[in-house]
C-alpha cells in the first residue's frame, strides 16, 4: 500500500510536469510564429523588468489569444474529466458522462436561444450556464417527486427533462434565420474554443475552482458510493448529502464548461475510463489523475484543431473522432470497462 | 452493556405492521442467530438496529443509548454490517475495500491515514487473510469476498456485528470457513448478530436464537433449549424432528417429510 502511494504521488507528479509542458509547446504552436525565446520573455515580463526584445503584436498574440486558448482548454478538459469520474461512481455506472442531467441539452438550449436574440459573446456565455443550471435543477426536482430508487430516477429524469430541452432547441433552430443565426447555433453545438478571450477565462475559472473543491475533499467518500446504499450508510456516510453535494459541484463545472466551448462530448466519458486504467478505481488518486489526463487531452486535441487546416476544427468533431475508437480499444483490452 | 430492544414496531405502510412488540435483550460476547421464515421482518429489524429505517416506534438502546438520537456516523461506531454480498460497479483493492469501513473513524471531510492503515491490517490479521491485501475485491472467490467484508466490519472498530445471511451464496466448506471465523470473533468479544435459515448453523455456532415470526419473537433462548420439532413446525411449517448426535454434542434437524418419501 505505501508503494503504491509512492507510485500514485509519482503518477500525478508526471502528469503535471507533461501538462505544463504540452501548455508550453501549444503556446509556440501557431499561424503567426512566436520563438521560445520570444515566448519566455513575454512570459517573464509580467513578473520581472525585461527589455522587450519583441514586438507588441507578439505580446497581444500570446496574451490575448492563445494564452486564454490554452486556459479555457486544460480547464474545461479538466472539469469534464472531473465530473465525468464522479458522475459515473455516484450514478454507479460506467456509461456516466458530465451530460447524464442534461447539464449540455440545457446549456445548447441557452445558448441557442441567447443567438436567436442576437445577443454578444458574453451573454451567450452567461445564458448557457443559466439554462444549464435550470435544466438540471428541474431534473433533480422531478427525481425528487418521482417514487422508487432515486438513482434510476434522477437517470430517467435526466432523459425526459434533456428530450424536452432538446427538442426545443430544435425548434429555435426551425424558426431560426439559415443566413446567419442557424450556422451560429449548429457551430456553436458542434463544440469550440475558438472564441476563447481573456473575459471568458477570467470567468469560468471561478464557478470551476468552487465545484472542483469539494469534489477533491469528499474523493474518498465517493469511493463508499460506488457501494450499496444501505452499506455506505452503514459505515457512516450520510449519502443522501454527499450525493447532492457532488452532483451540484459536477454540473457546476459541466455548465461552465459547455457555456465557454459548447458541446465537446467524449472526453468526460473516455478520460476517466482512461484514467481507471492507469490508477485503478480508488477516488483519492482517479480524481487528479482523470482531471490532470483530461487537460492534457483537450488542449492536445485543441492543437490539433487549430493547426491542422488553414479553418478551424470543431473541437467536438474531433473529440468524437479520437474518443471513439479510443474507447473501443480500451474496452477490446483485456479485462472490461469497469 | 449490549442491546435492548423495547415495545419495537415498524411499518412500511399505515395499519400493515412488519414488526409489531418486538422485545428482547441480547447481551454483549453473544453469538445470536436470527431464525425464521422469508419476509417475517428479518431484514426490517436489522434496519432498525442499524439506523437505516429511524420511523419505528418503541427503543432500540445500544450499550445503553438510545439509536434514533445517535447520527449515522456515531451508530457505525457502534454497529457494523456484513451485507450477504457485495457487487461493487468498479473493482477495488481488497485494502482499499476495508479501508473502507474506517470513514466513520475519520473527521469530517479527511481520507483515512496511517492510524486507518494500521486498523486494516489488524483487521486482516485477525482473520488471516493479510495475502489478499493487493488483490482486487472482484477477482477473488466469493468465499475470501465474504471475510473481506467481514474484515471491514472489524476495522470500523465496532463491537456488534450484524450479518444478513452471511453464507447464502457460498459453498459448502467457504460457510464453514466463514462461520468458524465469526465464531472466533464472538468468542474474542464481538456480539454477532446474524441471520440464517439453516437450523444445523444455530446448533452449531449460537450461543442463543431469536426465532421470529410474524412480525414478532416467537422464541427465545439457547439453541438446545428452544429449537425443537414444534418451533421448526411453527417457523417454517415443516415436520421436522431434532436428533442428537455425539453424545448431545451436536443436533440436527431432519425434515420427516423428506426422509418418508425415500421409504
Amino acid at each position: 500500500m505505501k508503494k503504491d502511494k509512492n507510485k500514485h504521488a509519482l503518477i500525478v507528479v508526471i502528469l503535471v510536469i507533461l501538462l505544463l509542458g504540452v501548455m508550453l509547446v501549444s503556446l509556440l504552436l501557431g499561424r503567426f510564429s512566436i520563438s521560445v525565446r520570444e515566448c519566455l520573455g513575454i512570459l517573464a515580463s509580467k513578473i520581472l523588468p525585461v527589455e522587450p526584445y519583441w514586438t507588441q503584436v507578439q505580446d497581444n498574440m500570446l496574451w490575448l489569444v492563445r494564452v486564454p486558448r490554452i486556459g479555457i482548454a486544460v480547464l474545461v478538459g479538466m472539469a469534464l474529466s472531473v465530473a465525468g469520474t464522479s458522475y459515473q461512481c455516484i450514478f454507479r455506472n460506467p456509461m456516466a458522462a458530465p451530460d447524464i442531467l442534461g447539464a449540455s441539452t440545457g446549456a445548447a438550449f441557452g445558448a441557442a436561444l441567447a443567438i436567436l436574440m442576437g445577443r454578444s459573446n458574453t451573454e451567450i456565455t452567461a445564458w448557457a450556464f443559466l439554462s444549464s443550471i435550470a435544466c438540471v435543477a428541474l431534473v433533480l426536482l422531478c427525481a425528487k417527486i418521482c417514487r422508487g430508487n432515486p438513482i434510476v430516477n434522477l437517470v430517467l429524469a435526466g432523459i425526459m427533462i434533456g428530450s424536452l430541452f432538446s427538442a426545443s432547441t430544435s425548434y429555435l433552430k426551425l424558426i431560426a434565420d439559415p443566413h446567419n443565426t442557424l450556422p451560429a447555433i449548429t457551430y456553436w453545438m458542434m463544440g469550440s474554443i475558438a472564441g476563447a478571450n481573456m473575459a471568458k477565462l477570467r470567468y469560468v475559472w471561478i464557478p470551476m475552482l468552487i465545484a472542483l473543491v469539494p469534489i477533491v475533499v469528499l474523493r474518498w467518500k465517493i469511493n463508499l458510493l460506488t457501494m450499496d446504499d444501505e452499506e455506505a450508510k452503514t459505515m457512516g456516510i450520510n449519502t443522501g448529502r454527499v450525493r447532492v453535494i457532488v452532483i451540484i459541484c459536477a454540473t457546476l463545472l459541466t455548465a461552465a464548461s459547455v457555456s465557454v466551448s459548447g458541446m465537446i462530448g467524449w472526453v468526460g466519458l473516455v478520460i476517466p475510463h482512461l484514467a481507471r486504467r492507469m490508477v485503478g478505481n480508488d477516488c483519492r488518486i482517479l480524481i487528479p489523475t482523470a482531471g490532470l489526463t483530461g487537460g492534457i487531452f483537450l488542449l492536445l486535441v485543441d492543437d490539433v484543431a487549430r493547426n491542422l487546416y488553414t479553418t478551424e476544427l470543431p473541437l467536438g468533431i474531433l473529440t468524437a473522432f479520437v474518443g471513439a475508437p479510443f474507447f473501443i480499444y480500451l474496452m477490446a483490452r483485456k479485462g472490461a470497462v469497469s | 452493556m449490549g442491546i435492548e430492544v423495547k415495545n419495537l414496531s415498524f411499518s412500511y405502510k399505515k395499519g400493515i405492521p412488519v414488526l409489531h412488540d418486538v422485545n428482547f435483550q441480547l447481551q454483549s460476547g453473544k453469538f445470536i442467530c436470527l431464525l425464521g421464515p422469508n419476509g417475517v421482518g428479518k431484514s426490517t429489524l436489522f434496519k432498525c438496529m442499524l439506523g437505516l429505517l429511524r420511523n419505528y416506534t418503541g427503543e432500540i438502546l445500544i450499550d445503553g443509548e438510545n439509536t434514533r438520537s445517535l447520527t449515522q456516523k456515531q451508530l457505525a461506531r457502534k454497529v457494523a454490517y456484513i451485507p450477504q454480498s457485495t457487487a461493487p460497479v468498479f473493482n477495488y483493492t481488497v485494502a482499499d475495500v476495508v479501508l473502507m469501513g474506517t470513514t466513520s473513524l475519520t473527521s469530517g471531510f479527511s481520507s483515512p491515514g496511517e492510524k486507518e492503515r494500521a486498523y486494516v491490517t489488524q483487521a486482516l490479521e485477525t482473520l488471516n487473510i493479510q495475502h489478499l491485501r493487493d488483490r482486487m475485491f472482484m477477482n477473488i472467490s466469493g468465499g475470501e469476498r465474504q471475510l473481506v467484508l467481514v474484515a471491514r466490519a472489524l476495522a470500523q472498530q465496532a463491537g456488534i456485528l450484524f450479518m444478513d445471511e452471511p453464507t447464502a451464496n457460498l459453498d459448502y466448506g467457504n460457510q464453514v470457513r466463514v462461520l468458524e471465523q465469526v465464531r472466533r470473533l464472538s468468542g474474542s468479544g464481538y456480539t454477532v448478530i446474524q441471520s440464517t435459515h439453516n437450523p444445523e448453523q444455530a446448533f452449531l455456532y449460537a450461543d442463543e436464537v431469536l426465532a421470529v415470526k410474524d412480525g414478532t419473537i416467537a422464541a427465545r433462548g439457547s439453541p438446545n433449549e428452544v429449537m425443537d420439532a414444534a418451533l421448526i413446525r411453527e417457523l417454517y411449517g415443516i415436520e421436522a424432528q431434532v436428533e442428537s448426535l455425539m453424545d448431545d454434542r451436536m443436533r440436527v434437524c431432519i425434515p420427516m417429510s423428506s426422509l418418508n418419501m425415500r421409504i
